[in-house]
């Protein structure tokens, strides 16, 4: 991909992947939200 | 990009989706369980302070349970020591139960005996009572009996009085008349007079046996006649010989009684038949 940006400096049209990796990033922050407010319940206390 | 990149991305994305989804489970269905933990970690701790209580309660409760044992088990050794002491005494008991059976069977015996006895006695009581009542009777009539023979002793006593005076009065009258006989030269002794004065009684005797006297003295007879015939000295009774096949009776003479006895006298020849001889075997009589 670098390689490409340095070739023509023309970004190509995001396509249905990088859709799907936002869609990808969105579910991973939104599950490390959901562990993180599990662990406000404990006090951040593992044993 | 290639064919491996794009299976690469779809492959993140199920995962990131799974994560979300595991991540979300976890969030929705995960309870607080250190809460829970502290909830039954206080609950624990009440429940060890009320279980110390209650530990300490028991061993409190024990404590008293086995004081009440011992004192128990000092009441059973009390009361093994009493049933033993009370089993003696049954024991005893028994024996003496059995002394007093056998005393109380004898004792019945003697009660069987002593009633039999008592009815006996009784019925004895009853004829005695009977004969008493007899003799009492026997008694009355006695008591009557001695009282009227007491009242004929007061009349005889009576009568002898009045006798008595009435001989004496007669003793003096025949002092007198003895005086007076003496006086005139008359014998006082009755003998000598009462042949004379009264006659001799109807007797008939026989001759016992003769004694002819001597020259001066007078034939003797003795006669079966006596004072219980009524003779007295004095009377004169006829001698005879009955008759015997042909001869005929004769007179042989009168005699006078001179001694007599109860059943004998004597009696003196005072008349003579002629040819009469007196023998023995003779009649004699006051009467011809």
């Amino acid at each position: 991909m670098s390689r490409r940006s340095s070739d023509g400096g023309n970004a190509p049209p995001p396509d249905v992947y990088v859709g799907l990796l936002f869609i990808s990033v969105a579910a991973l922050v939104m599950g490390i939200i959901l562990l993180i407010l599990e662990l406000n319940r404990y006090q951040w206390t593992m044993g | 990009m290639s064919f491996l990149g794009k299976l690469l991305i779809a492959f993140q994305l199920v995962l990131s989706i799974v994560f979300l989804a595991f991540a979300g489970a976890v969030f929705s269905t995960q309870q607080n369980w250190k809460t829970l933990a502290e909830t039954n970690e206080k609950n624990l701790k009440t429940e060890q302070a009320a279980h110390q209580n209650d530990l300490q309660a028991d061993q409190l409760a024990k404590a008293n349970l086995q004081q009440e044992l011992k004192n128990e088990l000092m009441n059973a050794s009390v009361a093994a020591g009493s049933a033993k002491l009370l089993e003696d005494d049954v024991t005893s008991l028994k024996k003496e139960l059995v002394a007093a059976r056998t005393e109380r069977d004898s004792q019945r015996t003697l009660a069987q005996v002593a009633t039999e006895e008592a009815r006996q006695r009784r019925d004895e009581a009853l004829q005695q009572r009977a004969v008493n009542n007899d003799l009492h009777k026997l008694l009355t009539e006695k008591n009557d009996k001695v009282k009227a023979l007491e009242d004929i002793v007061f009349n005889k006593s009576v009568e002898e009085k009045s006798l008595t005076d009435k001989h004496s009065k007669l003793l003096q009258e025949s002092a007198i008349y003895k005086k007076i006989l003496a006086a005139n030269g008359l014998s006082a002794d009755p003998k000598s007079v009462v042949g004379l004065q009264a006659p001799p009684p109807t007797v008939q005797g026989e001759v016992l046996e003769t004694k002819r006297g001597g020259r001066a003295g007078s034939d003797l007879v003795e006669i079966s006649l006596g004072l219980d015939d009524g003779l007295v000295e004095g009377h004169k009774l006829s001698v005879y010989r009955p008759a015997a096949g042909d001869r005929a009776a004769s007179y042989l003479g009168e005699i006078r009684i001179v001694y007599v006895t109860p059943d004998r006298s004597v009696g003196v020849v005072v008349a003579r038949a002629k040819n009469g001889i007196i023998a023995k075997g003779d009649n004699v009589t006051s009467k011809l």
